[in-house]
């Protein structure tokens, strides 16, 4: 199994101006080894955000609430990506499937 | 309102639903689609003299990692020909997320591009490779994921995704 491809819905063309404060629903996308970025498996969702985030979000609402969280401490494509594969085995109980 | 007579045909275009029509590549669209819409138009539709009857398709044997339902509804080439082929399938119920429908690739992208409503989009790159996997409107209620295929559905189809009512059309190029 791997990731095929990985995309960011509120940051769809771009990264985050300040890496350290930031969260986005992000789709990631899954294949067997022979799978492309067209041809794959199945699509999961999660909401990645920053410890910046939800330190802020604690501070103003006193809670932080969303579905299949992975929380990073910068908002980058390597962190995310390195998150991501780490979380890979058990992706179909921890990411929401589309 | 009931656009099709008994007989499979489109009685009156000037009582049909437009989103309907669209789906027969016949009349202007307005509105938008969303596969909530498109259940809905098809359901208020559908003449209870059709020999087909609707079959609720899901799939809990061979695809057990696919949690939601996935329907399929084959509109275009059944309504053209006037119900003559078996495989005219129709949900129950149109409670599930994600809806399936077959189009030539001419309408699958005629529907993409009215799916956006004429809203600005901005493209989905895919943060490994690079490449532009689809497109987004800028209040971000719209997601278009380009032709690819999944397990869900197996054949080349683009994903319209409406985040508000929370539906996502499938939409096989034949």
């Amino acid at each position: 199994m791997k990731i095929s491809s990985f995309y960011y819905i509120d940051y769809p063309d771009s990264l985050p101006t300040d890496p350290l404060f930031a969260s986005s629903e992000v789709y990631v996308e899954v294949s067997g080894t022979d799978g492309d970025i067209n041809n794959f498996d199945l699509t999961y969702a999660f909401t990645v955000c920053t410890i910046e985030f939800v330190r802020r979000s604690l501070s103003i609402e006193h809670f932080f609430s969303a579905r299949s969280v992975v929380v990073v401490d910068r908002f980058d494509d390597h962190t995310i990506k390195n998150a991501l594969e780490a979380i890979l085995p058990k992706i179909n109980t921890l990411g929401l499937l589309k | 309102m009931n656009a099709i007579d008994s007989s499979g045909l489109i009685s009156s275009l000037e009582s049909a639903d437009p989103q309907l029509l669209a789906l027969f590549g016949i009349g202007i669209v307005g509105g938008g689609y969303s596969a909530a819409k498109i259940a809905r138009a098809i359901s208020t539709s559908y003449p209870s003299s059709c020999p087909y009857k609707p079959t609720h398709e899901s799939y809990p044997d061979d695809k057990p990692d696919v949690a939601q339902e996935v329907i399929t509804v084959t509109v275009l080439p059944v309504f053209k020909e006037g119900f003559n082929t078996p495989d005219f399938r129709l949900p129950t119920s149109f409670d599930t997320r994600n809806i399936t429908i077959n189009l030539p690739a001419i309408d699958a992208q005629t529907m993409a591009d009215q799916f956006k409503q004429g809203l600005q989009t901005r493209p989905i790159i895919d943060r490994l490779s690079g490449n532009v996997v689809g497109e987004i409107t800028i209040d971000g209620s719209r997601v278009i994921r380009y032709p690819h295929s999944d397990r869900g559905t197996p054949f080349p189809h683009w994903n319209l995704e409406d985040k508000i009512n929370d539906t996502n059309l499938h939409v096989i190029i034949k």
